[in-house]
């Protein structure tokens, strides 16, 4: 294999609030960080508006850990849950939604996680016929960090104990080494956000590569752990349909069907006010020259024959290799289920059923 | 800090040195005409050259550039000066000005592009720098974003400099503008002036020509030059309005060809349908939705009768069928 592309993210400064300075998951990731300079802060107010190089900041979580994922009016969303335990991403993906919506001029890692156990506790101990999908990979990529956090660890060892959860580590990451010996009774689903070739190396230049992601879902496939592939966002290109089918053979010759918990797809969207943000941030990219219309819920999508023409050739190149992997579309219409797979869920609460049974919900 | 006031002779001011100026220009005929008859009412604001070999001539012009012009128009040989502190560098003279002018409005998007230029150029401060201490001062939020949208305005042409002060020019517009090539943005001016673009149309124009002009890799000058789009821009027979509406199509159709096809077969079929004026059909918004909406006047059971006549006549023919395989 080819050296990596890809360099692990190290701070330069660490930006630290007074809350969490004598937190035990403060206290591991500075051991993990001895170089960084360390600058301990009242609170959030009190950072520079638009510091130079790379910076993190050490923070608590003031308002609720999980929270229902938004999803998108008049679309059929999964009902899945975030629990936001870091807000930014080092990642750097012209496509990414959080270069918008993010007010804080660095990444945040929120490290009262004494404070989340105890929130997911009461949450799930209180609803118990009702079963969570949970994630950490909306606000932020789940493993990006976790070379210096090994938060993984935390929340494998947390969510092994629980019947009416599981917890999806989203990542486009290698950063597994924290958790991949440990035991997890199957309720954490290891899922990497995949994309063509083309797009790999146009718009996530600072990933690791496809095939380094591929050897990290292999191998947590070998240690037992469900996988989860995300396409999303799909972006029509030229050589799109070459570039995406590869990416499903590619998947298909490491990862077994049974072991695949899902694979969701998703065309490239963004509410307005992100368009102006991408071309600013990402000139150079072509994204934002496709066929991109307002939707009913107003966020800039493909013209609708496009995105179906893309979600039904996907789905007829992953169902060539069984019926039992499920796929699923992220915040598409009814119409557009049925126009490109055939069926549809028919609400969210059909979707979230079908992906519950599969993890065993 | 201690003004001094002086009387200083025009040969002892260097007019050239241009840099404190926040925003290029020249004296208008009232000013000319005012210093003319009046003279400098308000003393102009001087720096005194200090450790140079060549001391003459001994002032810098920090405000007042317009009236220095005005006055060697008119003649003046002597004009009325405050001197700035002789111990002051060029960073706390530039911090007085900035404060001075500030703290009468807050700084417009071209004064604060120069002030930003002088700032980040010949007085090497950071762009964290000035957006913490030097925004503020210029009554400015320390916004990135401002920054980013402030900072090349200067490079455009005087001409568009003059359409953005004189609120001519989106603001946005003129941010994207400056970041292009000279012919590029000329260009753009010349065929916002031939349709009469008012600040939101230039926007979406420049916006939907950049992204054209990406798509087929070719410069605006070469898009323009297209016979399809000269022999449009050159018409007589149409008004600014007409041509704007025209022109617009044929940039959708290249921006969005796949969508426009849909939006040209939807027009064909209701063409084809003949459908009354009081009879009205229409798609979702961009064909986002299957749906079709019907609406329909009538003021008599006739007329009734006749409008569902004339929707069933469209379901016979087939219209209904090809309206509905369209989304």
């Amino acid at each position: 294999m080819n050296a990596s592309r890809y360099q692990p993210f190290l701070p330069d400064r660490l930006y630290i609030e007074e809350a969490v300075q004598n937190n035990p998951w403060t206290t591991r990731i500075l051991a993990r960080l001895s170089k960084a300079e360390r600058i301990p802060i009242p609170d959030q107010q009190a950072l520079p508006p638009a510091p130079a190089g790379k910076n993190i900041l050490l923070s608590r979580q003031r308002g609720p850990f999980l929270r229902y994922c938004p999803g998108t009016s008049r679309h059929i969303c999964c009902l899945y849950h975030n629990l936001d335990i870091a807000a930014g991403c080092d990642l750097g993906c012209s496509y990414c939604i959080l270069q918008g919506y993010l007010n804080v001029p660095m990444t945040t890692l929120y490290c009262n996680l004494d404070d989340m156990f105890i929130e997911l506790d009461q949450v799930l101990d209180s609803h118990p016929d009702h079963f969570y999908r949970i994630g950490t990979g909306e606000l932020s990529d789940s493993l990006t960090f976790d070379h210096f956090t090994a938060w993984s660890s935390d929340l494998v060892n947390y969510f092994r104990q629980r019947r009416n959860a599981i917890i999806e580590l989203k990542s486009k990451n290698t950063h597994i080494e924290h958790f991949i010996s440990l035991p997890h009774d199957r309720r954490t689903v290891v899922s990497w956000s995949v994309n063509a070739a083309a797009i790999v190396a146009s718009e996530e230049p600072h990933t690791p590569s496809l095939a380094e992601r591929l050897e990290a879902a292999a191998e947590a496939q070998a240690a037992g752990f469900w996988i989860g592939f995300h396409f999303d966002p799909m972006i029509r290109h030229e050589g799109w349909e070459e570039g995406y089918h590869e990416v499903v053979e590619q998947i298909f010759r490491r990862i077994e069907p049974r072991n695949i918990a899902w694979i969701s797809l998703g065309a490239l969207r963004y509410p307005p006010f992100l368009d102006e943000i991408i071309r600013d941030n990402h000139p150079e990219s072509r994204i934002f020259l496709g066929e991109l219309l307002p939707g009913a819920d107003h966020k800039f999508r493909y013209f609708k024959p496009q995105r179906i023409e893309m979600f039904a050739r996907m789905y007829r190149w992953i169902k060539a290799h069984g019926q039992e992997t499920p796929v699923y579309l992220c915040m598409e219409s009814d119409e557009v289920w049925r126009k490109a797979f055939g069926w549809s869920p028919g609400s969210s609460a059909g979707l979230k059923r079908f992906l519950d049974e599969r993890v065993g919900g | 800090m201690k003004l001094t006031y002086l009387e200083a002779g025009l040969g002892e001011i260097d007019a050239d040195d241009r840099f404190f100026q926040l925003l290029p220009g020249m004296a208008d005929a009232l000013l000319m005409r005012s210093v003319a008859r009046l003279g400098i009412v308000e003393p102009i604001h001087l720096q005194l050259r200090v450790g140079e070999e060549s001391p003459a001539p001994r002032y810098r012009p920090v405000t007042g550039f317009r009236r220095l012009q005005a006055a060697a128009a008119a003649g003046l040989t002597r004009i009325p000066a405050m001197l700035l502190p002789r111990n002051w560098d060029d960073l706390q003279a530039y911090r007085w000005l900035v404060e001075q002018r500030g703290a009468l409005r807050p700084f417009s998007p071209l004064e604060a592009s120069h002030a930003i230029a002088a700032l980040s150029g010949p007085l090497s401060l950071s762009r964290e720098e000035i957006l913490r201490t030097w925004f503020p001062l210029m009554g400015l939020a320390p916004n990135p974003k401002l920054f980013s949208l402030y900072a090349p305005l200067r490079l455009l042409e005087p001409e568009l400099q003059s359409a953005l002060a004189a609120d001519e020019l989106a603001m946005e517009t003129a941010g994207a503008m400056a970041s292009a090539e000279p012919a590029e943005r000329l260009a753009f001016w010349q065929l916002s002036r031939t349709l009469r673009l008012g600040k939101n149309r230039q926007r979406e124009f420049w916006l939907l020509l950049s992204d054209i002009e990406r798509i087929d890799k070719a410069s605006l000058p070469q898009l323009l030059a297209q016979p399809e789009w000269r022999s449009l821009l050159e018409e007589q027979n149409l008004t600014p309005s007409q041509k704007t509406d025209r022109f617009k199509n044929l940039l959708m159709t290249r921006r969005y060809p796949a969508y426009s096809a849909t939006l040209a077969r939807f027009e064909s079929l209701l063409r084809s349908a003949k459908l009354p004026p009081e009879l009205h059909l229409r798609p979702t918004p961009w064909f986002a939705g299957e749906e079709y909406t019907v609406d329909f006047s009538f003021s008599t059971p006739a007329e009734f009768t006749a409008r569902l006549e004339t929707l069933q006549e469209m379901q016979a023919r087939g219209l209904i069928d090809q309206l509905t395989e369209l989304t």
